[in-house]
């Protein structure tokens, strides 16, 4: 099979094979997860994503997840809670182009880009070498103007061989073993397309979450030992100005490290929440402004990021009985605790993205409120 | 009046069917069976496909398949229903602009969207966040949250739609039936709605609303237009809810302000059922018992209702300061201007109003209670120099009146001394909102 790629014959067959029809591919006959010769991605004709994952030649293997080399592998500061999975995050551009530089907004990032992420349980967490049981690999692509960022995701089959494209989601019942050793259950849902935009934002206006400076300005090894992820790009030509030194760049903490509380607060929240709870987003209409930049307990203005504010259409069950979203050294009284501890469908927060409650994001915003100076809002 | 119905019969069915069948390969259409005879609902089954897109019968797996057919839609394309019902155990979503959505049987009921399976779905049970989305001519039941919402998006258009919860006016049902937020040119028309915990026509933080023809019962409030600007609500009947029409400007949102909005023609009465709302949310303080009402919203017109029969009030309009007192720990926002100016009430036919106010309008101490009523806090501490321009229009006969002096109201006489039902300082006019009526 591999003989195949390798002759002349092949370019023929990607020409007539996307001639003829929207969503084949190079090698419809590729039997998926085993290592493929085709090194160099091969994106999908705009609006017609490939069937199965391997077609996109991400991975060389991608079963192991190990990257084409041109695709490069990232890690960010503050992740958003994906009911436990292990996620792994690759960034692809195409030749010749480059990401526009910003020092707190989101980053511009050329046609062609495409952000892929995959997620999976580790078969058992105390134990890295007994590997990951892959669930899904979710694309971002971006394609010219209108359609702007795309959203696919691909299923991953129980034998790990093949990813294959799912549009109207799925659920996966799913076991591992947690860290502390306890056996834990998911029914992990697969998102349907449409899903993707409630937190990536709608049609012409989606976007990556953490393609910004605060999120990458972190070390990740690639193969010589740690590198700032920032300075990686710059050197291998990426972005299209040269940034301020590591330690000027602004930087989210890890939310779940040992560094001050507030500043974890204000990570988790938002790489968990601003996407909805932003300026821009699907919960701008609430006020409530969970951005860290709205979050700065010194330059910002407390009410919006829900200090003594009482939410004003929340639905039923939507305030837990309780009149402000945040009261300060009083997480038991605030409702944005309150929705996070909570699975009941309509009050739980986020309201898309997880079927388990993240008992440590759900800890440390009871640490970050407590940790305000005392205020009953009355 | 729409569309001019079809002479409907298997025979036009097929024939339509077949038309659509041909004109675009990309439909889905899933018919009972391979044999095209029977059309694309089936043999029998009268349907009108006239601009069907696609179209969708009911499955073994509705929610998988209605949900990817709302994925791979096209703009510009219209998904129909089959008659049926839909089991649905997921939330819908549609992302692409230029949609429509409709059932293609002759009746509002043959269509139905049935949500009872959906025990895991967040709040927006229908999400729709892309422009120029059509709902028409389907039946939309047991919605565990919100019935058909539609956030961040122009023109958003509901029509001939049918939404409720079999079990009837329960606290655990969907808060809003019919929810655009943050739209722009928002059109509801000759819609049912009932049974939603808060609003059951909702329109929120939206520029531009009509809202016509449509009937709406049995929940905390009918209408609700929340921080909306140019809203225009008429020709509808709005009866058995806690308060029956309603213009809020309310705080702590995002949009801070809500401003001339035209109610006219609306039939709003016997708007008396005990409120079931959320103790904890803001329309758990609409009075029992309301007909129409005003929270701080600015340049509302009230002309040419029918309002009769309301226990609490016909027309009540209230700052926002004083509504919000009876919501626990509800706090006003210094982002809003919470009192209602320049209201002008005029012409309207009322009966029946105000014969047992309830809590908290029974501290006024009045029974009946007067048909338009007014809280009188305004700009100046003395209410009678109307600098709010509460105007009753400039023709007798005017409506029974009084300004009860809310800011008062814990005072040890309640305020009583300052309560006027004097029309002649509110004798006035203001200009008329443009209507679109025809």
């Amino acid at each position: 099979m591999n003989k195949a790629f390798a002759s002349p014959i092949r370019g023929a067959l990607v020409l007539v094979t996307l001639l003829a029809a929207c969503s084949s591919s190079p090698e419809t006959g590729g039997a998926g997860g085993g290592p493929s010769a085709i090194t160099e991605p091969t994106p999908a004709p705009e609006g017609s994503p490939w069937d199965t994952l391997d077609q996109w030649h991400f991975f060389t293997d991608a079963a192991t997840q190990t990257p084409s080399a041109s695709v490069i592998p990232y890690d960010v500061n503050a992740p958003l809670f994906s009911d436990y999975t292990a996620k792994r995050r690759f960034l692809w551009l195409p030749k010749g182009t480059k990401i526009g530089w910003q020092d707190t907004e989101r980053w511009s990032f050329p046609v062609g880009a495409v952000l892929i992420k995959n997620f999976g349980y580790p078969i058992d967490a105390r134990d890295p070498t007994k590997g990951i049981r892959l669930l899904e690999t979710r694309l971002l692509v971006h394609e010219s103007d209108p359609a702007g960022w795309v959203s696919h995701t691909y299923e991953w089959d129980a034998a790990q061989k093949t990813a294959t494209i799912k549009v109207a989601g799925d659920t996966i019942d799913m076991t591992w073993i947690d860290e502390k050793g306890a056996t834990r259950t998911n029914a992990y849902e697969v998102p349907n397309t449409n899903v993707c935009q409630e937190c990536h934002g709608k049609t012409g206006k989606t976007s990556s979450l953490a393609g910004r400076t605060r999120q990458w300005n972190r070390d990740h090894d690639y193969g010589k030992g740690p590198e700032n992820q920032i300075d990686h790009l710059v050197a291998l030509g990426l972005l299209d100005v040269a940034p301020p030194p590591a330690a000027q760049r602004q930087t989210l903490i890890d939310p779940s490290g040992t560094g001050d509380v507030g500043e974890r607060g204000r990570a988790y929240l938002d790489a968990n929440c601003s996407h909805c709870h932003g300026v821009i987003g699907l919960a701008k209409g609430t006020a409530l402004r969970l951005d860290y930049d709205h979050t700065d307990p010194i330059k910002g203005d407390s009410t919006d990021f829900g200090v003594c504010k009482s939410p004003a259409s929340a639905g039923a069950g939507g305030t837990c009985g309780l009149s402000f979203d945040v009261v300060p050294g009083h997480a038991d009284q605030s409702i944005l605790v309150c929705r996070m501890e909570t699975l009941t469908a309509k009050v739980t927060m986020p309201p898309v993205g997880h079927k388990l409650v993240h008992d440590e994001g759900v800890a440390l915003m009871k640490a970050w409120i407590d940790a305000m100076p005392e205020h009953l809002c009355q | 009046m729409r569309m001019p119905s079809l002479v409907r019969g298997p025979w036009v069915a097929f024939a339509l069917g077949s038309i659509v069948l041909a004109g675009c390969g990309g439909g889905d259409t899933t018919s009972g069976g391979g044999a095209a005879p029977e059309g694309p609902c089936g043999a029998g089954v009268a349907v009108d496909t006239t601009g069907c897109t696609t179209t969708v019968a009911t499955s073994s797996d509705d929610s998988t398949k209605l949900q990817t057919a709302l994925i791979n839609v096209k703009s510009g394309e219209t998904v129909c229903l089959c008659p049926g019902t839909f089991k649905l155990d997921k939330q819908l979503s549609l992302t692409v602009p230029s949609v429509t959505l409709k059932g293609a049987g002759k009746l509002v009921t043959d269509s139905v969207l049935d949500f009872a399976g959906d025990t895991k779905g967040g709040n927006d049970t229908m999400l729709v966040t892309s422009d120029n989305f059509t709902i028409e001519n389907l039946w939309v039941k047991n919605t565990p949250g919100n019935g058909v919402v539609v956030r961040q998006a122009d023109k958003p258009t509901f029509r001939n739609l049918k939404v409720s919860w079999d079990a009837g006016s329960l606290p655990s049902n969907g808060a809003y039936s019919i929810y655009p937020a943050e739209c722009t040119h928002v059109l509801v028309e000759d819609c049912e709605v009932s049974g939603a915990a808060d609003a059951a026509i909702y329109v929120g933080q939206s520029t531009g609303a009509i809202i016509r023809r449509n009937k709406a019962h049995g929940s905390v409030l009918g209408i609700e237009l929340e921080n909306v600007t140019n809203g225009e609500a008429y020709d509808n009947e709005i009866y058995d809810n806690t308060g029956g029409l309603a213009v809020f400007l309310l705080a702590n949102l995002d949009k801070k302000d809500a401003s001339k909005n035209l109610l006219h023609d609306n039939n709003v009465h016997d708007n008396n059922r005990k409120n079931f709302g959320d103790k904890s949310t803001f329309v758990s303080s609409v009075p029992q018992g309301s007909g129409i009402l005003v929270v701080g919203a600015d340049d509302t017109e009230i002309r040419n209702n029918t309002v009769k029969n309301n226990q609490s009030a016909g027309v009540l309009v209230v700052s926002y300061t004083l509504m919000s007192q009876l919501v626990p720990g509800a706090k006003t926002d210094p982002k809003i201007d919470p009192d209602p100016d320049r209201t002008f009430v005029h012409d309207n036919l009322f009966s029946g109003n105000g014969t047992d106010p309830q809590t908290p309008l029974d501290l006024i101490g009045v029974k009946p209670l007067e048909d338009v009523t007014w809280d009188g806090i305004g700009k100046t501490a003395d209410p009678s120099k109307n600098d709010a321009k509460f105007c009753l229009g400039t023709k007798a006969p005017y409506p029974s009146f009084r300004m009860f002096a809310g800011a008062h109201l814990a005072d040890p006489d309640m305020g009583k001394s300052l309560q006027s039902t004097d029309t002649k300082p509110y004798q006035c006019d203001l200009p008329a909102l443009p209507s679109s009526a025809p």
